[in-house]
């Protein structure tokens, strides 16, 4: 209330004497003491102690009385009221002057002092915008009038402007309020704003694992906690054929029946269920963390099929379960592959025993064998008597026949072995037919059959030396055996690109129809009934054996029976680049 | 000793075939049923023609052959290995230089008497002794 206290009071009049009147009324301090008393008695209030009641300025035309008012304005010491004369001339008029100061002041009391009406009281009215701001002093005026006048009209100024700054604190107060507001509001929008785009952003995130699960490779489906199936993917869809819609929102184990054909429970309904429930059901469960995984046999399309399924409870952000999520992976193909691995495995374990037995038992008869070789001709040289001397010759046959066999078979099992070939080399054809033709001769002149090497010296081949000569000889044996009763044998031989095809030829007792691929079958005999106890048919079998090592062909022909057949095989020639080495390191 | 001809092999009718062969032309031989046995008349001052089977229980062939070098009694004799087949053997590796010849089994007994009288004419030069 200090800070706006204001007793300064303007009188504007063109009378000194009044002026003087006024001054001793409001400002004079032996009449203040009296005054003080009245003004106790008027309003209950305590006087201001010191001398000095009222500021008292005075202005004696309108025109000064507002340059006054317009220069406490200036330094911030307004007015709290102003007597202002109604007839002042030669100036403004107490109404113009009102008129002029409350443009620039409105907050100024006044008290406009009159004598008689210039002007009717309802002109002023409406001259001025009165308000509560004018009272009317009526001339002559007492000392009380004045002093009560301005005690009132400083006390109402004062009032005034308290309640205007209230006002204003309350304005500011409401403002700040409103501020406050507006922010708060602006936070929450910001807010709103906010948890939309989480909300955009969960959902995408929603749709992004839903859009992985439908393409996930492996079949799919996701249940919640109640059992009841919220997703099933495209590859459960293909697997099972049954259709998402078909499945979404089934309950109760519905899930099952594609698989089973029943509602039964599977590896997803095992996920809460003790180790034993689970492995009652499931024998070979493996776990991984909370993940069940294990194989089943089911009955897709009525084809049996072998699933690999894993299921994992699905949790929320509490731990809570909310679900599980089962995927099933189709390896059907797979164990198919496992069980013919398998099956070959065991063949080929089994074709291993079989070799190294055929090895053994080839072997293990020579044993035996040698004692029946060595004593049996020793015990024909001493008997004479022909029956015992025929039982003899069948020995020594039987003997030599086993002899035979166990012996081929021997090549044939080492020629078949898995093992590398021995290393092809440039070889002279023509020398090594040479070769085998001597050491054939014995066969041959048994039975007066001539043999002729028709092979041009020029011709090399690239084969491995040993079994090259196995390889001719048996042919070259095969041949006497079965050329005419002496006829004739010929080995000729011919370059055709970078391959040599040889051919061995005799007249004699032909093929059927027919018999032209299985004479190289192990055990083939062309002539059943011959009984020929000295071959073991083998030896083509062994040829072929050996010109399949050296990735050639072997065939026959025959005119048919009596019209006599060639044997072909085909060798490879060395490089025509390495020729000339090949020469050098050749081989007879 | 003029026993100039050893036959080692397991089985017992191997080894009397060769006997029986060896008397029809008067050839002394004497025979021994393992490695052992043959070590033993060796140690005993045999020097000769040792046919030695390549397949015998515990000590084989080879082992024998590596048993007569360590033991330095190899010197003077000629080796000749029965074999069921000439096929490659991992334990020949190191000792082959110590065979002078494979003999395959069977044998008829004119292979054997040409053989051994081969293999002595071969012994009579190495040993320097044509006795």
């Amino acid at each position: 209330v200090n800070q706006i206290e204001n007793r300064r009071i303007l009188l504007i009049d063109d009378t000194p004497a009044i002026h003087d009147d006024f001054r001793k009324i409001l400002v004079d301090s032996r009449e203040a003491a009296d005054l003080d008393l009245i003004e106790e008695a008027l309003f209950g209030a305590k006087p201001h102690s010191g001398t000095l009641r009222f500021e008292l300025d005075s202005a004696y035309q309108g025109e000064e009385g507002w340059a006054k008012v317009r220069s406490s304005l200036e330094l911030g010491l307004p007015y709290a009221m102003a007597f202002v004369d109604m007839r002042m001339p030669p100036g403004w008029d107490g109404v113009e002057t009102i008129e002029q100061i409350w443009q620039i002041d409105p907050r100024i009391q006044v008290v406009i002092c009159t004598a008689y009406s210039d002007y009717s009281w309802e002109e002023v009215l409406e001259r001025l915008e009165v308000g509560d701001r004018l009272l009317v002093l009526k001339k002559p005026f007492d000392a009380i009038e004045v002093c009560q006048l301005a005690s009132t009209m400083t006390a109402k100024w004062q009032l005034s402007r308290q309640a205007e700054q209230k006002l204003a604190s309350l304005e500011e107060a409401v403002r700040r309020r409103t501020a406050e507001l507006a922010r708060a509001n602006e936070a929450l929008q910001a807010d709103i704003v906010e948890r939309k785009r989480a909300e955009q952003e969960t959902m995408n995130a929603y749709r992004r694992i839903a859009d992985i699960l439908e393409f996930l490779p492996d079949a799919t489906f996701v249940v919640d906690a109640q059992g009841t199936v919220i997703a099933w993917n495209r590859a459960i869809e293909v697997m099972t054929g049954i259709p998402k819609a078909q499945m979404l929102g089934q309950g109760d184990g519905a899930y099952a029946v594609p698989l089973y054909g029943v509602r039964r429970s599977i590896l997803i309904d095992m996920l809460d269920q003790d180790a034993e429930v689970q492995e009652r059901q499931y024998p070979d469960l493996i776990r991984e963390g909370k993940t069940l995984s294990a194989e089943a046999r089911v009955m897709l399309r009525d084809q049996l099929h072998y699933l690999w399924s894993s299921a994992t409870p699905l949790y929320n952000m509490q731990g809570i379960k909310v679900g599980g999520i089962q995927s099933l992976r189709d390896i059907t193909d797979l164990r198919r592959f496992e069980q013919e691995k398998f099956r070959l495995e065991a063949q080929l374990h089994q074709a291993g025993m079989m070799e190294s037995l055929m090895v053994q038992l080839g072997h293990d008869l020579k044993t035996p064998l040698t004692p029946l070789f060595a004593l049996l001709p020793m015990v024909t040289k001493q008997v004479t008597e022909p029956n015992l001397l025929r039982m003899l010759e069948i020995c020594q046959s039987s003997v030599n026949q086993i002899q035979g066999l166990s012996s081929k078979a021997l090549e044939l099992v080492r020629l078949s072995c898995r093992e590398a070939p021995p290393e092809a080399l440039p070889v002279q054809l023509q020398s090594a037919v040479e070769g085998c033709i001597n050491g054939c001769t014995a066969l041959f002149s048994q039975r007066g059959v001539t043999c002729e090497n028709q092979v041009a010296p020029e011709i090399v081949v690239l084969a491995a030396p040993s079994q090259l000569n196995l390889l001719i000889d048996n042919l070259l044996s095969n041949s006497a055996r079965y050329a005419a009763e002496n006829g004739s044998v010929s080995v000729s031989a011919k370059l055709d690109g970078e391959t040599v095809v040889v051919c061995v030829t005799d007249d004699g007792v032909g093929l059927k129809p027919g018999q032209n691929a299985l004479i190289f079958n192990e055990f083939f005999k062309a002539d059943t009934a011959r009984h020929d106890l000295n071959t073991q048919g083998l030896g083509l079998a062994i040829c072929k054996r050996i010109v399949q090592n050296h990735k050639g062909r072997i065939w026959a022909q025959s005119g048919g029976l009596g019209q006599g057949t060639t044997i072909y095989f085909t060798l490879e020639a060395p490089k025509a680049a390495s020729d000339q080495a090949g020469n050098e390191r050749m081989q007879s | 000793m003029n026993n100039k001809i050893m036959v080692v092999d397991d089985n017992e009718y191997v080894r009397a075939s060769v006997e029986i062969i060896c008397q029809s032309v008067q050839l002394n031989l004497t025979s021994a049923s393992c490695g052992q046995e043959c070590l033993e008349q060796l140690e005993a001052g045999f020097r000769g023609v040792i046919l030695m089977d390549i397949m015998m229980p515990e000590m084989d062939g080879w082992d024998t052959i590596r048993e007569i070098v360590r033991r330095g009694l190899y010197n003077g004799n000629i080796i000749v290995m029965l074999t069921g087949m000439g096929e490659p053997d991992a334990k020949m590796d190191g000792v082959q230089e110590y065979v002078t010849d494979y003999m395959t089994k069977p044998f008829g007994p004119d292979q054997l008497i040409e053989s051994l009288q081969y293999y002595l004419t071969l012994l009579s030069v190495v040993s320097g002794n044509h006795g």
